[in-house]
């Protein structure tokens, strides 16, 4: 495997390639209002004519360089240019505001790198293992698993357990929409010729988080940010690895909540902060006021979700966050099929992500140092020049892979259903997951139906191997602790 | 009950319950009334009607869960009636920055321009689509506006449409 990933970074195309990718990536995370998933799924529009291996580097460029690129506006303007930034902004600013953005950007940059670094090479040997136990799922167990990721998802993700389980049930209605895959009549399509071939995942993702920010943009009108003054400090590389030892353990974390299917990066990067409030004795400065500690569990946590999140989606096929449910959709639009069996059957395209991940680490490492601190003036770009542009994008984004102008109308559907969602109190992620996840859960809920109707003893059949009474039990348990009638039992136990 | 009708989430949650509603019939009757009989487990609408039975149930929790929030709320307000006023000036204030026109006005827009994109084509379109959009996002100076809006336009066409070969509408 090492030596066919050595194999893609002679390549200068690839290089190339991921190079286009992380600068794009650079520039759509620290941009307020633009985001990773954003471009991922424009992405996904633009590169679908190209070779999955060309398609696949500018891909993983744009999503480890933009995971991190979050931080730069975080610190730099007190707004988070991605969710998983929000964590940075509570230490990263407070330390511009004392002449420190320089040191604060280095941190995070450095961290990020460490983070990127180990999540990867969690992949890189966890995927096989994992692999071994995808083999023995059964239909039931991929059902209960997508179960568990969109309950997980929609405890984590919104404020309210209720609306996270409303977003998710909403995507997996409207992925049903189509032809039925196993029967073969329209299903839901309430006579709509255009609706035959189901949704469209590309126009769906474009308008959930292109075209809703847009609109959201509009509403709340221009986020103004001002740019503490920037000076050029030394900050000595040896000093900022004092806290390597302790980022393992918010690797650890970042990795984990990645691979748990649905969990996204602002889960990661709370946890971690978190942990580092609890273990940190003695911070440089209180938490909250400037704290690089704090950066660097939130841009480490944050960074190492990435190889946590491909897991779960190459091994079995679902996605561990918002990104990872487009890139799914990558893997589809080249005919490429994640799932237990890919590994065997494509051992190139699973080189490939890891080759193209590791340059993007260090495409992160030599942006961030050198071009992050210049990025000031491109993240205050007035949105009222770059919103229509961003529009316009989302138009082309919609059309092309299907050249379908329907597709454009969906888009505008989904952009208002995702503003009014949005501004309502339910997040997009369960969308995302309920509308990639939902085929896959109907098709295998039904084969496991019909397996155990044809046996004697139909309830062991279904719930009696121990992965089932596993993913069972986690699926019950995410539930459970996560509803309203058992938060209020338990407040008024503690009281 | 009167605070209970006008609650947000509580008229959410009654919607959310109708479309569970909705979908289950929908389902039920599309298996009765389908011209192929199948079974309940090899049938479509097998899945949708269990997708309903959960949103009827997730509306119910929803429900409670809003219903919790104004028991709270209306705890909280009694004791400190102070504070009332302090928090429904915030409300009005967060909701006076939200600007509902723009985003009306921008919804139109682009419903228009998907109707007129195949008629007058996509580049004099798509200029015309950003120009009036940046006029309702805010922006004032007429040359910026021309400017950005036809060499946007004319740069995005030539990448797409000759660099990256992806047609366009």
């Amino acid at each position: 495997m090492f030596l066919d990933i050595l194999h893609y970074w002679v390549d200068v195309r690839f290089v190339l390639l991921s190079f286009a990718g992380a600068v794009a990536g650079l520039f759509v995370g620290s941009i307020p209002g633009l985001s990773v998933s954003m471009a991922t799924a424009l992405l996904v529009s633009i590169t679908y004519t190209w070779a999955p291996t060309d398609a696949l580097a500018t891909i993983m460029g744009v999503y480890v360089v933009g995971v991190f690129s979050g931080a730069i506006s975080a610190i730099l303007i007190n707004i988070p240019g991605a969710p998983s930034s929000v964590v940075t902004t509570i230490d990263g600013y407070p330390m511009a505001q004392k002449g420190e953005a320089y040191k604060a950007l280095k941190y995070a940059t450095i961290y990020s790198f460490i983070g990127s670094i180990f999540g990867l090479v969690a992949l890189a040997l966890l995927a096989k293992p994992l692999t071994s136990i995808a083999l023995k799922f059964q239909p039931m167990d991929y059902f209960l698993l997508a179960l568990f990721g969109l309950a997980a998802v929609g405890g984590l993700t919104s404020r309210s357990f209720s609306k996270g389980l409303v977003s998710a049930l909403i995507g997996i209605f409207l992925s049903l929409i189509g032809l039925d895959p196993v029967v073969g009549s329209p299903r839901l399509t309430f006579g709509i010729q255009n609706l035959k071939a189901g949704i469209a995942i590309v126009p769906a993702l474009v308008g959930l988080f292109g075209f809703a920010e847009v609109l959201t943009v509009v509403a709340e009108g221009e986020q103004s940010g001002t740019v503490e003054k920037f000076v050029k400090q030394t900050v000595k590389t040896k000093d900022v690895l004092k806290e390597f030892w302790r980022s393992m353990y918010y690797c650890v974390i970042g990795t984990f909540v990645g691979a748990l299917p649905g969990a996204g990066g602002p889960v990661a990067s709370f946890l971690a902060y978190g942990e580092a409030k609890r273990i940190v004795k003695n911070p440089s400065r209180p938490f909250g006021e400037g704290a690089y500690e704090g950066i660097v569990a939130s841009e480490t946590a944050n960074n190492a979700l990435i190889g946590g999140a491909l897991m779960p989606m190459l091994t079995l096929a679902v996605p561990g966050d918002a990104v990872t449910a487009i890139m799914l959709s990558v893997f589809y639009v080249h005919g490429l099929q994640p799932g237990p069996n890919f590994l065997k059957t494509n051992p190139e395209s699973f080189s490939t992500i890891l080759a193209s991940g590791f340059l993007a680490c260090f495409f992160l490492l030599f942006l961030g140092l050198l071009l992050a601190p210049r990025l000031s003036k491109v993240i205050t770009i007035p949105k009222k020049y770059m919103i229509p542009i961003v529009t316009l994008l989302c138009v082309i984004g919609s059309f092309a892979t299907n050249k379908r102008l329907f597709d454009v109308a969906l888009m505008f559907f989904f952009g208002i259903m995702g503003f009014i969602l949005r501004r309502n109190g339910y997040s997009i992620a369960p969308i995302t997951l309920g509308l990639v996840l939902g085929g896959m859960m109907d098709s295998n809920f039904r084969r496991a139906i019909s397996l155990a109707s044809t046996s004697s003893s139909p309830i062991i059949t279904l719930f009696g191997r121990p992965i089932t009474i596993v993913l069972l039990i986690f699926t019950i348990f995410t539930i459970v602790i996560n509803m309203p009638a058992f938060k209020t039992w338990r407040l008024k136990k503690d009281k | 009950m009167h605070n209970l009708i006008k609650n947000k989430n509580i008229k959410q949650s009654i919607f959310i319950f109708s479309l569970g509603l909705a979908l289950g019939i929908y389902s039920l009757v599309n298996h009765y009334t389908s011209r192929v009989k199948s079974p309940w487990i090899m049938s479509p609408y097998l899945f949708p009607l269990l997708i309903a039975c959960f949103t009827i149930l997730v509306s119910i929790s929803l429900f409670y869960e809003a219903k919790q929030e104004i028991n709270v709320d209306s705890t909280e307000k009694v004791s400190e009636n102070n504070n009332q006023n302090i928090e429904i000036n915030l409300k009005e204030t967060a909701k006076d920055k939200v600007n509902y026109k723009n985003v009306f006005l921008v919804i139109i827009l682009s419903i228009v321009y998907y109707i007129f994109m195949p008629i007058i084509s996509f580049i004099p379109a798509s200029i015309l689509y950003i120009a009036i959009l940046m006029i309702i996002i805010g922006a004032k100076k007429l040359l910026s506006i021309g400017l950005i809006s036809i060499v946007s336009t004319l740069i995005i066409y030539f990448v797409f449409s000759t660099l990256l070969s992806v047609r366009l509408p």
